[in-house]
């Protein structure tokens, strides 16, 4: 004999099934909450990174921003630019291997086409979506960000929002400086900024226009001209999004190292 | 023929669903082109800057309550060129402009001054910037507190620890700590650290003591058998993960700790 549903199964059947999916979706989470230890494995770091260093090496200060790919298997390839003491490296390439270790530490050993060598190491967080560390070379100290791309393929559209940024530049014609930028970036290429600047201790303040060339791979180029009639190019990675973070970009003027993080207004 | 069945209710689901519409790309578009005001900052917002000021390295870590009408108040931790001031009060002036520049200026009861100038980003959450006072050179940045209560428990799990060190007894210093915090305030961790060059990594423990207004003060002993002392803030818990903030509380540092989630969302970890 065909057994039937109870009525009240069918009635719900449809409601069950719901919070089961939903309890399933959460049990990691509820792991997670209960102090089950978090986890990381080298393929799960994998995809497009913009990768960012600043600080000192080699005697001298140092920025670079890159465009790599971590191929889940260890091994990372790129593309980006480099600031040695001041001096631009534009189109250099990059490959290296990386590890992550199961309680969430990372290293990465790079080695650009200049021969440069990097090792760097630090933090997993964010869930992978996020490196944080530092230069791990005797002599060098410079601070280590990485951050997962979103996109895989970028336009001038990719970029096109209100940001808030941070710029950091140990070294420019004019002394360290710290500034800060509010841009507001339009799809077809433009963007407007107003600025506030310290440059050793001298504050500056003003607005600017900017145009960006945007490449398929998230890559970016963007010439600045301040108020005052100084011009400023620079090379960048957007298509980040994550969290707050949408680009990240470094001065490729002679004379400069800096660094910039693009905040989500 | 037969007629079409039309349920009564189908107008009115239409006007529902229109409106809906309309209301979610009134509020997108609104929140896109928010524009700023005093009353956008409100509240209490853990301050800290990191950098240079008369002449020195400094750090500072202040909560300062923001009433919506240009004016802060509160009180914090100060490393002057690694001198160390605990309990300092603060007052200032603030604005904000339509387009979300902002500009303050903060006296400690110290007598010391800070000008800042900023943007406000993250409608309000967040402000970011530098000194634009005469011989300072430091970045602040600035996070709404989301909770005023906490317990030992808030924030308990694993974050990770970026830290920043303009001064410490080894010159500069860069690390990134990666902990796990009990909800009973204890914690054990682990870190690397590069010291003017000098690389060095291990294992630490520590132990939290949490304020109801969600300060704390955190005592660590790492493995080398250096011992650390911070003081911070909990409950950010913002837009952008950054959930607490700390400076560094013994002498001969000027160091500042952003904390951020190890795993913010599931199911990855």
């Amino acid at each position: 004999m065909r057994k039937h549903k109870p009525s009240w199964l069918r009635v719900h059947e449809n409601l069950l099934l719901g919070l089961v999916s939903l309890l399933l979706a959460l049990a990691p989470s509820a792991a997670y909450a209960a102090g089950g230890a978090p986890h990381c494995s080298v393929p799960e770091i994998d995809g497009g990174f913009a990768v960012t260093a600043l600080g000192q090496q080699a005697g001298g200060y140092a920025a670079m921003v890159f465009v790599m790919t971590a191929d889940g298997n260890g091994n990372l390839s790129g593309t980006g630019t480099e600031s040695l003491n001041g001096t631009v490296f534009s189109n250099v390439t990059v490959t290296g291997t990386y590890t992550a270790s199961y309680g969430c530490f990372f290293t990465a050993a790079l080695t650009d086409s200049l021969g440069n060598v990097n090792n760097f190491s630090g933090v997993i967080a964010q869930n992978g979506y996020e490196l944080i560390g530092l230069s791990a070379d005797a002599g060098t100290q410079m601070q280590f960000t990485a951050y997962r791309l979103k996109y895989t393929q970028c336009t001038l559209a990719t970029i096109a929002m209100k940001y808030g940024a941070q710029v950091q530049s140990p070294l420019t014609p004019s002394g360290s400086s710290f500034a800060n930028e509010e841009w507001a970036i339009q799809k077809v290429g433009t963007g407007t900024d107003s600025w506030v600047a310290d440059y050793n201790g001298t504050i500056s303040q003003g607005t600017a226009t900017a145009t960006f060339s945007v490449n398929s791979n998230c890559t970016y180029t963007e010439t600045v001209t301040n108020n005052d009639g100084s011009i400023g190019h620079y090379f960048g990675v957007g298509g980040i999004k994550l969290n707050d973070v949408g680009w990240v970009r470094m001065a490729t003027d002679s004379g400069w190292v800096s660094l910039t993080t693009g905040y989500f207004r | 023929m037969k007629k079409k069945k039309t349920s009564p209710l189908l107008p009115l689901g239409k006007a529902v669903f229109a409106l809906s519409a309309f209301l979610i790309a009134a509020l997108s578009s609104a929140r896109a082109d928010e524009p700023c005001k005093l009353a956008t900052l409100t509240g209490p917002y853990v301050f800290t800057t990191l950098g240079q000021e008369a002449g020195g390295y400094a750090a500072t870590f202040f909560v300062l309550t923001s009433d919506g009408n240009g004016n802060l108040s509160g009180s914090g931790t100060e490393s002057l060129n690694g001198t160390i001031i605990s309990n300092v009060t603060a007052t200032g002036t603030y604005t904000a402009d339509y387009s979300c520049e902002f500009t303050a200026t903060t006296t400690d009861e110290l007598g010391n001054v800070r000008d800042l100038a900023g943007t406000i980003i993250q409608k309000g959450g967040r402000i970011d910037g530098i000194s634009t006072g005469p011989g300072t050179d430091f970045q602040f940045t600035a996070f709404l507190q989301h909770r005023d209560v906490c317990t030992v428990s808030s924030g308990a799990g694993y974050i990770v620890s970026d830290i920043r060190s303009a001064l410490t007894p080894y010159g500069s210093s860069t690390a990134a700590e990666q902990w796990n915090i009990s909800k009973k305030g204890t914690g054990t961790g682990n870190w690397v650290a590069n010291y003017g060059g000098t690389i060095a990594q291990g294992t630490a423990t520590a132990t939290f003591n949490t304020n109801d207004d969600c300060t704390y003060t955190e005592a660590v002993t790492r493995s080398d058998g250096t011992t650390a002392n911070y003081y911070g803030a909990k409950g950010l818990d913002g837009f952008d993960t950054v959930i607490w903030l700390a400076i560094e509380t013994d002498n001969g540092w000027a160091s500042i700790s952003t904390i951020t989630l190890l795993c913010s969302y599931w199911p990855r970890c």
